[in-house]
């Protein structure tokens, strides 16, 4: 008689920790390439640390209520906090002090992320399933060729491993298979991507987006109008640019290209299949018509899902925290045994049970953060000592005014159009590149508008209330409807290169309500981002001049009064509003000019990959160094950032690792890319 | 008894009952919008989507019938033909060639009008002719295809692929509900789009896929239970219902499960309803009944809107130079009828207490401003 006994262990070939977009294109790829082989089985978990709230048409509808409930509509208003899985917030943040030991007891009181500084690192993310797809943007530029070489052309940051040649296909891949992109490859204009041949060798020959591009915004068309002619000159080294206001590459779906049909709503596929315009992609598109990774992660499920009885199944894991991966030594082989997890069944209680789970192949998914954090808690792929450094993102600062015509602001998605003139140049030896993005919400980001300016054109009536000039009711609405489709911003995001300085690390005095770690912060902004945002702001003023804005609000960026009382409230068109508040958080000062930073989310470089185990976590297979069954994705995993917003590069590297994971899973040799040599390294 | 799908006499014939297809289509679209309308937003998730998809797929219906028309030559218009009127200018209004029928009202979603949509997606066939026009929606379309097949010759197509290019609504043009849309250039793809329209409405029927419809039996004579679905499926593997049972579904607040027969009652999921989470909208509001109200403004404006939406859509339907970008500014036209819906459900009644004035649908004709 058989006594079985039941195993300690769950196991599977895959486990991946993370259940947003990384991990989600990891199992569909690896899937992908086993179904290749009739028979094959396979079983992939994906664990998630945080809930399922939102893989149901009507679960995520209660998403979309919250977020029309909630007053302050931030990234993660309509993802509900979780003691559990604890996620950062944006007014988590504080102005730093001096001394990281003050730093670190102010910032651990409020939010999740301890800070040490000196300056504080203000992006946030989001612990659920979907991660932070549920509230991004969807904004999917590829990243330019030299983007990977930035050592060698401009001596600053690091080489990438392998080269924008090596990546496309995956670029292509994610394009159509995962987000679905829409965009006119026929409107994309790069630096260094213009000659005939640089466009073909960037794009291919017949290549084209799997949708059409999002109809541009009034404003784009407006400012290619006005801008048209501008020039920008810039003078170490002396270099001219053209500005050209070009259509964006979105992850959000559109007239659809060939036979390609745009994915619509989890649980009600009929919607979302084309944006609609409802302004508010973050925190939340109501109906998904914006990817989101549970679109992929529902495809999985629906699919594969344990009660198919497929040769493949995934499971789909959540309230489940990766806690500590244990490896083993055998046969002189260093391997990654298992991965401990907590399991908890309700958020207001720490309690939870011990999972553990085991695989021939790990995967961690789970953000960049969150990642290092894991590796870090465990000691494990670290030989390099790299984990948890070179933590990057693109710091923003924000540009705004009242235009002299009415330009339709807070209409579209957030933004359609960008100006990517300066995303490359030989300044880049100087100071770093950055993306220009053409925001359509008016003030939104900046000021809190369109709330803020209805406050204050109340507040403006009421020291007169005994006077003429009352704003109330319709008198108001006209006055509103004078100011707010006058509202212009420009977001200016810089390319941040990799400091060592700059890191997550882990302290044992800081744990969440699981008594997992809380991610200890050290971030700097460097005087490279500095010195372009001092550039930014005198392209911004530039741009400002030619679009008719000619007067100032403040003396000084950074004044703390407006030059004469009135104009702050009154909102004159024509006026450069921009204003950085020596109160703020991210407040800097370069060459005696205030600025203020803001984190754009784009969390990179944690565990990055590398030419040897010396300098770096992962290989250019996006396989640890350390460990041969132990794969990291991410934004984590890229070595320099760039200019692009980095999630559709992210998933073009999750579908290289899943390309080799398969084959490290059916013991074939793992892709050798043509790898370069780096300047460091020969 | 005779079954009327050879009632089409001539080829002007089949154009005048395709315009009145149109016209048809377009009629559901105000019933099943108020009903969709006045949900309160949030609530009633399920019934929502369903309406929804049904109205969409109307808009589905409307498109293509618009396309089979100008494929044979004809112009789709809203003026009178043989003095009726190929839509409903007013509600409560009558189709004219389905008297039976009765008057269409815009109501409030209620257990009332769900009744009313039933009634609408009907697929029973009587075989007991009425006097005048087609027992049912469904005989309707029968008798095109009859019409079809008989006058809708190769000849015609050609001549009006010339002359006609530039009017067909093409696929990429639609989207939020099942099926497709497609260019009708020959009989066949006509058929097809007659066919997608019958089945998403009351289902496959085969008889009407038999290659000779004049032998077509009516259902009631050899017993065939009208299906439950509709052949589309969606992207995520969902079995799309018939129009007839998703309202049937709404009716008994349970989904039917794929394998039940559309005569049962439904058995599978429980569709939570609450009949309360609605706007108390005032049945068929007219803007007239408002005038010299502080609301008369913004039910005008609302008719405005309809009115401004459908002289697009029929324009684009006649293929002006700009064509594409017609249909899509249609759409934006359709967002802004929907928040002024949604407003008008939410403003009070001046003129009957305790109800909201919900929205008119009043055509205002060709050339208003």
């Amino acid at each position: 008689m058989n006594c079985s006994v039941e195993s300690e262990y769950l196991e599977y070939d895959v486990v991946i920790i993370g259940g947003g977009i990384a991990g989600a294109t990891v199992a569909k790829k690896i899937i992908k390439e086993a179904k290749a082989q009739p028979n094959r089985k396979l079983k992939i978990a994906i664990v998630e640390a945080g809930r399922n709230t939102g893989m149901s048409a009507d679960k995520y509808m209660s998403h979309v209520l919250a977020y029309h409930k909630k007053k302050a509509k931030l990234p993660n208003s309509p993802y509900a906090d979780n003691p559990n899985a604890p996620q950062p917030n944006e007014t988590d943040a504080k102005q730093m002090t001096g001394k990281a030991e003050e730093n670190e007891r102010i910032s651990s009181r409020s939010g999740y992320l301890v800070q040490r500084g000196p300056l504080p690192f203000l992006s946030s993310y989001t612990r659920a399933l979907g991660g932070t797809t549920l509230h991004w943007l969807g904004t999917t530029p590829r990243m330019l060729p030299s983007d990977f070489e930035l050592k060698t052309r401009y001596g600053h940051g690091v080489d990438w491993p392998i080269t924008y040649q090596d990546l496309k296909k995956y670029y292509e891949e994610a394009e159509h298979e995962i987000i679905g992109v829409s965009a006119n490859v026929a409107d994309q204009h790069y630096p260094g991507v213009k000659t005939k041949q640089q466009r073909e060798e960037y794009f291919g020959c017949n290549y084209d987006y799997p949708m059409e591009s999002v109809p541009q915004s009034y404003l784009d068309t407006y400012l290619s109008k006005k801008l048209h002619k501008t020039e920008v000159k810039f003078s170490d080294p002396e270099e001219n640019f053209k500005i050209k206001v070009t259509s964006t590459p979105a992850a959000r779906n559109s007239t659809p290209r060939g036979s390609y049909t745009p994915v619509g709503a989890v649980g009600n596929s009929s919607q979302g299949q084309r944006c609609e315009g409802n302004s508010s992609c973050i925190p939340i598109c109501p109906v998904q018509a914006k990817y989101n990774a549970l679109k992929t992660l529902n495809a999985l499920q629906r699919d594969y899902g344990k009660n198919q009885n497929k040769n493949i199944q995934v499971d789909i894991i959540t309230q489940t925290v990766a806690s500590k991966i244990y490896s083993e030594n055998t046969n002189c082989k260093n391997k990654i045994d298992y991965i401990e997890c907590k399991q908890y069944r309700d958020e207001s209680s720490g309690a939870y049970e011990a999972v553990k789970l085991k695989g021939k192949v790990f995967v961690l998914a789970a953000h960049a953060i969150e990642n290092a954090k894991l590796l870090l808690a465990s000691g494990v792929a670290n030989s390099s000592d790299q984990v948890g450094r070179n933590l990057m993102d693109h710091p923003i600062i924000l540009t705004w005014g009242l235009l002299k015509d009415k330009i339709g602001a807070y209409r579209g998605p957030g933004s359609t159009s960008g100006i990517p003139t300066f995303r490359d140049g030989a300044f880049r030896s100087k100071h770093a590149a950055f993306r220009v993005e053409i925001g359509n919400w008016g003030w939104s980001f900046p000021d809190g508008a369109p709330y803020s300016t209805f406050d204050s054109l109340l507040q403006q009536s009421e020291p007169a209330k005994n006077s003429k000039s009352l704003t109330w009711g319709s008198d108001l609405r006209k006055k509103l409807n004078e100011v707010l489709p006058r509202q212009f911003r420009i977001a200016w995001e810089f390319e941040q290169i990799p400091d060592q300085n700059n890191r997550v690390t882990i302290d044992e005095k800081y744990k969440d309500q699981l008594g997992n770690h809380r991610p200890v912060i050290s971030y700097n902004v460097p005087g490279y981002v500095k010195a372009a945002m001092k550039q930014a702001r005198e392209v911004s003023r530039k741009i400002h001049k030619d679009l008719g804005i000619t007067k100032s609000v403040y003396a000084k960026d950074d004044d703390q009064k407006p030059k004469c009382e009135p104009a702050f409230a009154e909102f004159y068109p024509g006026t450069d509003y921009t204003h950085y508040a020596k109160s703020k958080p991210g407040y800097v000062i370069y060459e005696g000019k205030g600025y203020a930073y803001e984190g754009a989310g784009h969390v990179a470089g944690t565990h990055r990959m590398g030419f040897s185990p010396e300098d770096s976590v992962v290989n250019h297979n996006q396989q640890s160094w350390d460990h041969e069954n132990l794969f990291m994705v991410g934004c984590g995993n890229m070595p320099t950032i760039g200019t692009s917003n980095p999630t559709l590069t992210m998933t073009a590297l999750a579908l290289q690792a899943g390309e080799n994971i398969n084959k490290y899973l059916e013991g074939e040799p793992l892709l050798s890319l043509a790898r370069r040599c780096s300047s460091e390294h020969t | 008894m005779i079954c009327q799908k050879e009632s089409i006499k001539d080829l002007n014939d089949l154009r005048n009952h395709l315009q009145f297809a149109i016209g048809l289509e377009l009629a559901t679209i105000p019933i099943y919008l108020t009903g969709l309308y006045s949900i309160v937003e949030g609530q009633n998730t399920v019934a929502t989507r369903i309406i929804q998809t049904v109205a969409i797929e109307e808009m589905l219906h409307m498109a293509l019938a618009a396309n089979v028309l100008n494929a044979i030559g004809g112009k789709p218009g809203i003026e009178p033909i043989c003095g009726q009127d190929p839509i409903i200018r007013q509600f409560p209004g009558k189709l004219f060639f389905l008297p039976d029928l009765g008057n269409l009202h815009l109501r409030r979603f209620s257990q009332e009008s769900v009744k009313t949509f039933i009634k609408i997606e009907e697929p029973h066939s009587p075989c007991e002719a009425p006097d005048q026009g087609y027992a049912s929606i469904g005989e309707f379309y029968k008798a095109i295809i009859c019409g079809i097949k008989k006058f809708a010759t190769e000849d015609v197509f050609c001549e009006a692929r010339e002359k006609r290019r530039n009017c067909q609504i093409t696929s990429t043009e639609y989207y939020g509900g099942a099926g497709r849309l497609f260019s009708v250039t020959d009989q066949a793809s006509a058929l097809k789009a007659i066919d997608e329209i019958i089945a998403q409405g009351e289902g496959v029927d085969e008889c009407i896929l038999k290659d000779n419809a004049s032998q077509h039996v009516c259902a009631s004579e050899n017993e065939v239970s009208p299906p439950l679905l509709d052949g589309d499926i969606l992207a995520d593997g969902w079995q799309m219902r018939t129009h007839y049972a998703r309202f049937r579904e709404i009716q008994h607040s349970r989904r039917y499960k794929a394998d039940q027969q559309i005569g049962q009652a439904p058995k599978g999921a429980v569709i939570p309803i609450d009949w309360k989470e609605v706007y108390p909208m005032a049945d068929n509001p007219r803007a007239s009944d408002y005038e010299g109200t502080e609301v008369h403004s913004a039910i005008y404006a609302f008719n405005q809107t309809y009115t401004d939406l459908l002289n697009n859509l029929y324009s684009a339907f006649n293929g002006k130079e700009r064509h594409k970008q017609e249909i899509r500014n249609a759409v934006t036209i359709m967002w802004r009828l929907k928040n002024q819906a949604i407003a008008l459900m939410k403003t009070p009644s001046p003129i009957y207490p305790g109800k909201t004035v919900g929205t008119p649908f009043e055509y205002l004709g060709k050339n208003t401003v």
